[in-house]
């Protein structure tokens, strides 16, 4: 790589190049963008979590509602234990198992911590790896400009890995890569980890088993 | 955002962005799009004034919001007419630097058809001088990556541009 490292040529005409950038005064236009990403960022987070609640909730509540005709009225205390939080709330009312409005069941799976030791028995819920994932939280993480979107069909998601196409705003912008995401389960957030067109297992530790790289 | 921070933000911009333009033009081959990616990066830049605790972090800052949006974006080049024609203009075969100019040419035909990846790793390595290690730093990813990209972009220009590497290990041979 020595031959490599020492290119006198490329280097001279690169410099020449980059002297056609020019000098335009961009601030005016930098500050308009910033609060443009601004408002577009607020708008989000807003859309964000309305997207969350609604991903995790329906299914929660469809899942209490299939179960709630099969256990006796006894027992639906312990099924809900594994998504309780750790407050032990001595004789949780009755009726939320009843019709589950979604609301309530969802907010505490976003927002609480793991429940303590006391694990019930069925392993119903699999392990938190941020699977599905909304458009809206990607687009969030992605932090891309305006007009700049992820369609949900385009999302790939799997062990806390997520991949998804970009969607630019007009056909001259429009790539062939994907965008890279990794779900950190302490914070419950998905961050960008990376982009391209080729994603290598390897260049970010994601496991082949996702089906996502090779 | 008012008070000292912005204050030193507005000076650093008007100060380095023809620096940062000149960048944005190789990664991008064309000034306006140049421009726009200079701008998006200052205004990332501008969100984080509250982060950035000192006007010496705005530079890293921005140019490394301005390699992951270049890298993220995958602009598609419609460029090339347009700058080879204000090139070829400057390209007066009586003057001495028409073959710099001409170089120039080759050069910006020879970046358009490399990815965008590829692209940012030639303008790290050969136009800001950096190190494989800050390469891999500054776009987020590992130093084999960059080494992979490199030669990959290498081996590109070696087929569509010899010249620009071509000449380089001529004169090599011949110290």
């Amino acid at each position: 790589m020595s031959d490599d490292d020492d290119l006198p040529v490329l280097r001279q005409a690169m410099a020449g190049l980059a002297e056609h950038g020019g000098s335009t005064d961009l601030y005016d236009r930098t500050v308009h963008t910033s609060r443009r990403l601004g408002r577009r960022r607020a708008i989000a987070s807003g859309g964000a979590v309305a997207a969350a609640v609604l991903a995790i909730g329906v299914p929660v509540a469809l899942a209490q509602r299939q179960q709630s005709p099969a256990l006796p009225p006894a027992t639906v205390p312990s099924a809900s234990t594994s998504a309780e939080p750790s407050t032990p709330a001595p004789t949780a009312t009755p009726s939320r198992t009843v019709t589950p409005t979604g609301t309530t069941p969802t907010r505490r799976e976003t927002t609480h911590r793991p429940s303590s030791p006391r694990t019930s028995s069925p392993p119903s819920r699999p392990a938190d790896t941020g699977c599905p994932v909304s458009a809206a939280i990607l687009e969030e993480a992605a932090d891309y400009p305006a007009g700049y979107r992820i369609k949900p069909a385009d999302i790939r998601c799997s062990q806390g890995w997520a991949t998804a196409a970009l969607t630019a705003p007009s056909p001259e912008q429009q790539g062939d890569g994907v965008v890279i995401f990794q779900y950190t389960r302490a914070t419950k957030t998905w961050k960008k980890v990376g982009e391209g067109s080729d994603v290598q297992c390897a260049d970010y530790g994601m496991p082949k088993s996702t089906g996502l790289c090779y | 955002m008012d008070g000292p921070i912005a204050a030193d933000f507005s000076e650093f911009v008007r100060a380095r962005t023809p620096a940062l333009l000149r960048t944005a033009f190789l990664l991008t081959g064309d000034r306006h799009l140049a421009e726009d990616l200079v701008q998006d990066a200052l205004a990332r830049t501008h969100r984080a004034l509250r982060k950035l605790a000192d006007e010496g972090h705005f530079e890293a800052y921005t140019r490394t919001a301005m390699y992951h949006l270049h890298v993220s974006r995958w602009r598609r080049r419609r460029f090339a007419e347009s700058l080879d024609s204000e090139l070829l203009d400057r390209a007066d075969p009586v003057r001495d630097h028409s073959a710099r100019v001409d170089l120039q040419v080759s050069l910006h035909q020879a970046l358009a058809q490399l990815t965008p990846r590829q692209r940012a790793v030639l303008v790290l390595r050969y136009f800001e001088d950096r190190t494989e290690a800050e390469a891999a730093a500054q776009l987020s990813c590992s130093i084999g990556t960059i080494k992979s990209q490199t030669s990959k972009a290498l081996a590109r220009l070696r087929a569509i541009a010899p010249d620009l590497i071509a000449s380089s290990a001529a004169e090599g041979a011949a110290r």
